[in-house]
């Protein structure tokens, strides 16, 4: 029997990607995704650049760099006071902006993210409890990061129960995140003034007074989360699918949702215990990244790159912009986010909302019908 | 807390809790920078403060504005700004004293050794407390006299008991206090609440009144107005004053402790 000789596979060019191939290697990625990447991280390294040199002291960025890699009198203020901070809000608004993409992601909700779903909540009441009950401040963030787990763990448990549906899992995120949240609140009532006051800066989120030590534990986490990552890139392609499609693909849809959304819950729940429940970066990152980018779903990288430069103002402005009132980084977060998803949103609506926008995009389809007909 | 040198004679001291500010000038050091109530500003009760550079709420110090101002000693507080302790040891050596109120002697006494003046707050403290017992003798048969201490908040209206700063000042010198405001059986004798609808069980003879920041003087004025407080018989009898909170409440030292005294002095001398 001789071997047929198959043809060479014609390689379809998919729309918007550029493919890699050697041998049986190939790697292919979203053009768009990968320049607003770019120009995030340019982004990033500018925030980065102001909140090392711009504070109390000017320092010119010569004088930074110079103190970054010798002695220069400077020493102090970026090494003990800016330089840590500002580390920790690239490694927490990192993890935030991944982890509120990939919930997003797997309830194919926008809503879902860590703030809504009970992961905030169930850290803030566990460190309320702690701050409240006097408990030693080394316990502070691994109790807060218990209580965002075990809260998670709820939520999922709650939605697991009878159908698996994407609504029925954000609609058990809000009710158990209330529960949490009310149960915050009679803590706070109970308490001392300046044990309530301690835990009320707690719940809106805060770099102040946090540095290396949270930094390198999200650092060693995302670092340790990298190949999990890679694969959820991946794996998010395919759960992108409504479920008959993809079980008719032969794909596990659910196990891999199940591996995506823990992925992400772990992300959120330890980024949240170091900084404090810092609201909205989780919701707002990936949708600003997703709008950025034109994908049909937030792309992992930009959110995290998103969720950096986002943390990384919002904690610069903060200390710099009130005089000498040290705003916690958590009101901005919400402030700058908010005020620029909805730019994004009356200005840059994605392709399926733009069809009814109006003459402009009338023009633009009959071209493109006059370039299908050149074809 | 913390092993860190501190020098003999600190000369730029930053304080970051209120009641450092009146230890600091009671021992004569004019700290260079001093952190706020996040309610108010600097108390004004200790004369000029416009030279002590603001830096922050005692909640969140500007920590780069404590550095800009190069202090040799920082004297906190262990409740307050924790997470800070190592920010703040790297600018200059921190003493932080573990509570408030209730200890505010042993508080005094442990900043003064850090301002190398150890000595003089001993005389200073032994000196108030021989003041308050003197007075208490004074008194005679009026130390029965049952004080009340009644305090408007933004959202409560507070009694406060034995073992809060103006009450440990009251038992210094002797008098009695109301049933209510011995806090018996309490775990925490420092203050209690009292509703508003019930403003009348507050009791005492005499009663010494004050609010915090403007919500509370908002409070005050409407309640003190309200029927209910001019039925209580002291208030007809004319024994109700209105105090400095900043004296009474916030200010939490030796020199507030004194100016107590002269309250007392004024109003219960017979």
């Amino acid at each position: 029997m001789t071997r047929t000789e198959l043809p060479e596979p014609r390689t379809l060019p998919l729309p918007g990607r550029t493919t890699l191939r050697a041998g049986d290697l190939s790697l292919t990625w979203h053009r768009r995704s990968a320049a607003v990447s770019t120009l995030l991280l340019i982004a990033l390294l500018a925030a980065v650049t102001a909140a090392l040199c711009l504070g109390d002291t000017y320092i010119t960025f010569a004088d930074t760099i110079a103190t970054l890699t010798g002695e220069t009198g400077y020493d102090r203020i970026i090494e003990v006071l800016r330089l840590p901070r500002t580390v920790l809000a690239v490694a927490a608004g990192a993890a935030l902006g991944v982890a509120g993409a990939l919930i997003q992601s797997v309830a194919r909700n926008p809503l879902a993210s860590p703030d809504i779903i009970g992961v905030t909540a169930g850290a803030g009441l566990a460190a309320t409890f702690a701050l409240t009950a006097g408990f030693a401040y080394a316990l502070l963030a691994p109790a807060a990061l218990t209580g965002g787990l075990t809260a998670a763990t709820a939520v999922l448990l709650v939605a697991a129960r009878g159908a698996r549906s994407a609504p029925r899992f954000v609609l058990a995120g809000i009710a158990v995140a209330v529960l949490l949240k009310s149960g915050t609140q009679i803590l706070l009532l109970a308490a001392d003034a300046i044990d309530a006051q301690r835990a009320q800066i707690w719940l809106i989120g805060t770099l102040a007074g946090r540095g290396w030590t949270e930094a390198a534990f999200l650092g060693v986490l995302l670092l340790g989360a990298l190949p999990a990552l890679v694969w959820a890139q991946h794996a998010l392609d395919t759960t992108d699918l409504d479920d008959p499609t993809a079980t008719g693909l032969g794909v596990r849809v659910t196990g891999r949702r199940i591996g995506l959304a823990v992925l992400g819950v772990v992300l959120a729940a330890a980024a949240v215990s170091q900084v404090g429940a810092v609201e909205f970066v989780a919701l707002a990152a990936p949708q600003i990244a997703r709008r950025l980018a034109r994908t049909s779903r937030p792309p992992l990288l930009a959110s995290a790159l998103t969720g950096a430069v986002l943390l990384v103002l919002a904690d610069w402005l903060g200390r710099t912009a009130f005089g000498d009132y040290q705003m916690p980084a958590g009101v901005l977060t919400a402030a700058l986010g908010g005020v620029y998803l909805i730019y994004l949103l009356l200005t840059k609506g994605t392709r399926n909302e733009k069809k009814t926008a109006g003459p402009w995009s009338r023009l633009r389809l009959r071209a493109r019908a006059g370039r299908v007909r050149d074809l | 807390m913390g092993g860190s040198e501190i020098p003999a004679e600190p000369q730029r001291v930053v304080v970051l809790d209120t009641d450092k500010i009146d230890t600091a000038l009671s021992l004569g050091v004019t700290p260079i920078g001093a952190a706020r109530a996040s309610e108010t500003e600097l108390p004004t009760y200790l004369g000029d403060l416009s030279d002590v550079a603001v830096v922050g709420t005692t909640a969140e110090p500007d920590l780069e504005a404590i550095e800009a101002l190069e202090p040799d000693l920082i004297l906190g507080s262990k409740f307050r700004q924790e997470a800070f302790y190592d920010e703040l040891n790297a600018i200059a050596p921190t003493v932080f004293t573990e509570q408030v109120g209730v200890t505010w002697k042993e508080n005094f006494l442990l900043d003064g050794d850090a301002l190398g003046k150890g000595e003089e707050a001993k005389q200073l403290l032994a000196d108030l407390e021989t003041r308050a017992a003197d007075f208490g003798t004074a008194l005679g048969d009026s130390i029965a006299t049952e004080v009340s201490l009644v305090r408007f908040m933004p959202d409560q209206i507070r009694y406060y008991g034995p073992d809060s700063f103006s009450g440990i000042v009251l038992g210094d010198v002797g008098l009695a206090r109301p049933e209510l405001q011995q806090l018996n059986g309490a775990e925490d004798r420092r203050f209690g609440e009292v509703s508003a609808e019930e403003l009348d069980a507050v009791g005492g003879d005499v009663i010494f009144y004050c609010a915090y920041g403007s919500d509370g003087e908002a409070m005050l004025a409407e309640y003190t107005g309200g029927a209910l407080w001019q039925s209580i018989p002291a208030v007809q009898d004319g024994k109700a004053h209105a105090v400095n909170d900043e004296v009474w409440m916030t200010g939490i030292g030796v020199t507030a402790a004194g100016m107590i005294l002269d309250d007392l002095e004024q109003y219960l001398q017979a």
